[in-house]
C-alpha cells in the first residue's frame, strides 16, 4: 500500500502532446477512478504510472519512491487488462505464479500465494485448467488473481469490465468493491462508464483532452461540478442544458419561454449562459412549452423526451404511474435550488 | 417458367459446385493423381526407357522386384550394434519419450512420434550386410543417409535463424520493412542463380569467404570439392535461400501475439530474451511446427543445389535421392527402378505429411 503522487506529468508523442500537465495525488487505500470519454487520455495515464508508456516530463512517485524512469517491472504494481492479457500458453496456477517466479521466488512460497489468491476469487476448482477453457468472468477473475498474487503497493486497471457482458459486469463491479474493501490496496481504475465510476470510487478523476477537469469524491461530482463537461457526463440520464441570457429579473430561456430565478449570483445583464438541471430533478406539468417526442418506461421510472421550440432536447424523470402520451404537450418546472448556471463561453460554473 | 432459364440456372448447388470445381479436378487428376499411380505401376516393371520408348512390349512385369533390388541385398542381418551411435541414439529417443511422457513435459502424441523415430532409428540402423553379404544397390542407403543429413541440417538451420531474424525484423520503421524485403529476395531467385552466387562465395580463389579466411589467417578451404565440407556448403546456400517464406510464415505468426501479452510480461519482470523464452516461443508453437513440417517435406526433394554445385560429389557424398532417382532413369534408362525409389520417397514425405496433420489436428483441440 502506496500513496501515488503525479506532478506535472506530461506525455507527448512526438510533437502531439496528449497529456497536459497533470498534478493528482491518490492517498494510500484509496480507490480512484479516471473516468472520461474515449481519447481523452485516461488510458495513458495509467500505462504511464503502470511504466508502459514513457513519462515525457514531470515525475510520477509511488511511495516515497520517484519511478519516472524506473521499469514497470520494479514499480511495484500489477495490472488487470481490457483483454485480460493472460498467457494462453500456461494454466491458472502458472499465470497466476508467473510474475513471482519470474522474480525468483521459492516454489513452496508461489504455491502458498496462488491457493491464497485463488481462494479469495474462488478459483480452486480451474487452477489446472488453460485459459482458453474458461469464461469471460473467470478469465478476468484469474487475471485479478494475477495481480493479487504479485502483492503490489497499487493495483491499476484498465477499463477491465469492458469485455464483459451487462449482467456479469454488475457481478464483477461488486467483485472488485469487495476485493478493494478486504485487501484495502491503493487501486487506480480507468473507465469510460460512469456508473462504474460512481459505484467503485473514494475518488473520481474526470479527464477531457489530457486534462484534469475535476477531481473529487463521486457525490461532490455530482451535486457541485466544476463545469458543464463534469455536469454532463456525471449522472445518468445526463444533465439537461438551455441556452440562456442573464436579465434583471434572472435568466431568460428561450426553449422555456420564461425566465428562471436560479439560486446564484448571476453575471452582468446581456451574459449568454447555459442552465443546467439534472433529469430527476424536473416534474411534468401541464403546459404548451414542449412536445413529448417519446417516452421510455423502465418499469419503476420512465424518461420522457421531450423537445422545445427552439429545437432544444431535454429528458424528464416520471415517477407517476401513469405514463403521459407521445406527441401531448407539456411543461417542466424544478426547485430553483436544482438549477445550475454555466458560462456559455468558458463553460465554467457560474456559483 | 423454368423453360425461361439458361442451361446453367437450372443446376442445383452442388451441380453447380461440381462444374465449378471441374477444371481443378481435372488438372489435378491428369497431372497428379495419373501420374502417381503410373509411376507406382512402372515401379513393378522392368522398364527400360529407351527400349519402351521404341518398342512399348518390351516391358515386363516383375512385381516388387525393383524395391528389393534397390532396397535390400545378399545376406542382410540385424544386429542391435551394427552402428551404435545411431542405434544408441534411437534407444535414448524410446527412453526420453517414455521419461518425458511420465512427467507430463510432451503430450501422448508428441511422445509417441518421438517414440516411434527413436525406435525406427534403432531397428533401420541395425540392418547391415552379413559376411560374404552385399547390399544389391550400394548406392542408394547411402543416398538416403545423405538426403536425410541434408534435411536434418537444412530445417532446423532454416527455422531457427528465419526465427531470429523475423523476431529481429518485426517492428514498423521503414529500414525494418527494407530489411525484411532484403531477406526476402533471395527466395524469388532461381536455383541456377542461386547455386551460381555460391560458387562464387565458396570459390577457394575469388570467393567472399575464402577472402575472409585468408584476411584472418588461414588457408581457404575447398568448399565444394572436400568431402568434409561439400554437405556444409549445400546446406548454407538452401538456408539462405529458403529463409524468406520461413520468415514470413514466423512474422505473421508474430504479429498474431497479442501485445498485451507483452506489456503482462514486463510488469511481470519478463521482457527481452526472458520475454521471447517464456512468451514468444509458446505462442509461435503452431507456426514452428508448420514450418518444420513444410521444410522437411520441401527439403527431402532437394536436387538442384547438390546436382549443379557438387554433382553428387566428392566421393558421392553429397548425392541425394531425387538426383539418385533422375540419374537412374534417365541417364541408366531403368525407370522401373527409379520409379521404385520414387514410391519410397512419397512415403516417408506422406508420413511427415501425417504427421502435420495430426499435429494440426491435435492443437485444435
Amino acid at each position: 500500500m502506496s500513496r501515488v503522487e503525479l506532478s506535472r506529468a506530461i506525455k507527448r508523442y512526438g510533437a502531439t502532446q496528449v497529456i497536459h500537465g497533470i498534478d493528482l495525488e491518490i492517498d494510500e487505500g484509496e480507490f480512484c477512478v479516471f473516468v472520461g470519454p474515449s481519447g481523452c487520455g485516461k488510458s495513458t495515464l495509467l500505462r504511464m504510472i503502470a511504466g508502459l508508456e514513457e513519462t515525457s516530463d514531470g515525475t510520477i512517485r509511488i511511495g516515497a519512491r520517484d519511478v519516472t524512469r524506473v521499469d514497470a517491472a520494479d514499480r511495484g504494481v500489477a495490472m488487470v487488462f481490457q483483454t485480460y492479457a493472460l498467457y494462453p500458453h500456461m494454466t491458472v496456477e502458472e499465470n497466476m505464479g508467473f510474475g513471482l517466479r519470474m522474480n525468483g521466488h521459492a516454489k513452496d512460497e508461489i504455491q502458498q500465494k496462488v491457493d491464497e489468491a485463488a481462494g479469495i476469487l474462488k478459483l480452486e476448482d480451474y487452477l489446472s485448467r488453460k485459459p482458453k477453457a474458461l469464461s469471460g468472468g473467470q478469465r478476468q477473475r484469474v487475471a485479478i488473481g494475477r495481480a493479487i498474487v504479485r502483492g503490489p503497493e497499487v493495483f491499476l486497471f484498465d477499463e477491465p469490465l469492458s469485455n464483459l457482458d451487462a449482467e456479469l459486469r454488475v457481478d464483477m463491479r461488486v467483485e472488485i468493491a469487495r476485493l478493494h474493501k478486504e485487501i484495502g490496496a491503493t487501486m487506480i481504475y480507468v473507465t469510460h462508464d460512469q456508473v462504474e465510476a460512481m459505484t467503485l470510487a473514494d475518488k473520481i478523476v474526470v479527464l477531457r483532452a489530457g486534462h484534469i477537469e475535476q477531481v473529487g469524491a463521486p457525490m461532490d461530482l455530482y451535486n457541485d461540478p466544476d463545469n458543464r463537461f463534469v455536469a454532463g457526463f456525471i449522472g445518468s440520464p445526463s444533465m439537461n442544458f438551455l441556452r440562456g441570457t442573464v436579465t434583471a429579473d434572472g435568466v431568460e430561456v428561450p426553449g422555456l419561454g420564461r425566465t428562471l430565478q436560479p439560486k446564484v449570483t448571476l453575471p452582468p445583464d446581456g451574459t449568454a449562459v447555459q442552465i443546467g438541471v439534472r433529469p430527476e430533478h424536473l416534474k411534468l406539468t401541464e403546459g404548451t412549452a414542449l412536445r413529448v417526442d417519446l417516452t421510455e418506461a423502465l418499469g419503476g421510472v420512465s424518461y420522457a423526451y421531450l423537445v422545445a421550440e427552439t429545437g432544444e432536447r431535454m429528458i424528464v424523470e416520471d415517477r407517476r404511474r401513469e405514463r403521459i402520451g407521445m406527441d401531448t404537450r407539456a411543461d417542466i418546472t424544478c426547485d430553483p435550488g436544482d438549477i445550475f448556471v454555466f458560462d456559455a463561453e468558458t463553460e465554467q460554473r457560474i456559483r | 417458367m423454368s423453360n425461361a432459364k439458361s442451361p446453367l440456372q437450372r443446376l442445383n448447388e452442388t451441380q453447380s459446385a461440381y462444374l465449378l470445381l471441374l477444371p481443378f479436378l481435372l488438372t489435378y487428376g491428369l497431372f497428379l493423381i495419373y501420374p502417381f499411380f503410373r509411376g507406382v505401376w512402372i515401379s513393378l516393371h522392368d522398364w527400360n526407357l529407351l527400349q519402351v520408348a521404341f518398342n512399348p512390349d518390351a516391358k515386363q512385369f516383375v512385381g516388387l522386384d525393383n524395391y528389393v533390388r534397390v532396397m535390400w541385398g545378399r545376406n542382410i542381418e540385424w544386429s542391435p550394434w551394427a552402428r551404435p551411435v545411431l542405434q544408441v541414439l534411437g534407444l535414448l529417443g524410446v527412453v526420453a519419450s517414455v521419461a518425458l511422457n511420465r512427467t507430463r513435459r510432451l503430450t501422448s502424441l508428441t511422445s509417441v512420434a518421438l517414440g516411434l523415430a527413436g525406435a525406427a532409428l534403432f531397428l533401420i540402423s541395425g540392418v547391415h550386410a552379413g559376411e560374404e553379404g552385399r547390399w544389391f544397390d550400394r548406392r542408394f542407403w547411402p543416398t538416403v543417409g545423405n538426403t536425410v543429413l541434408f534435411v536434418g541440417l537444412t530445417v532446423p538451420g532454416v527455422t531457427i535463424s528465419a526465427l531470429l531474424i523475423a523476431a529481429a525484423l518485426n517492428r514498423e520503421t521503414r529500414a525494418m520493412s527494407l530489411l525484411r524485403t532484403l531477406f526476402f529476395l533471395s527466395q524469388v531467385l532461381s536455383v541456377t542463380v542461386v547455386t551460381l552466387i555460391w560458387q562464387i562465395m565458396f570459390s577457394p580463389r575469388q570467393g567472399l569467404i575464402a577472402n575472409i579466411t585468408e584476411l584472418a589467417g588461414g588457408s581457404p578451404i575447398n568448399w565444394l570439392t572436400d568431402e568434409r565440407f561439400a554437405m556444409a556448403a549445400i546446406v548454407i546456400a538452401t538456408i539462405w535461400w529458403s529463409l524468406g517464406i520461413a520468415m514470413i510464415l514466423f512474422l505473421a505468426g508474430l504479429q498474431d501475439i497479442s501485445k498485451d501479452l507483452f506489456e503482462a510480461g514486463a510488469l511481470d519482470n519478463c521482457t527481452g530474451v526472458r520475454a521471447f523464452w517464456h512468451i514468444t516461443l509458446p505462442n509461435l508453437k503452431r507456426t514452428i511446427t508448420l514450418v518444420i513440417i513444410l521444410q522437411i517435406i520441401l527439403h527431402f526433394q532437394v536436387f538442384g543445389q547438390s546436382h549443379l554445385m557438387t554433382q553428387g560429389g566428392p566421393n558421392d557424398e553429397t548425392q541425394v535421392l531425387v538426383r539418385y532417382i533422375y540419374q537412374t532413369a534417365f541417364r541408366d534408362s531403368e525407370l522401373g527402378r527409379a520409379s521404385a525409389m520414387a514410391v519410397f520417397l512419397f512415403v516417408i514425405m506422406g508420413a511427415f505429411s501425417v504427421v502435420q496433420f495430426l499435429v494440426g489436428r491435435e492443437e485444435n483441440d
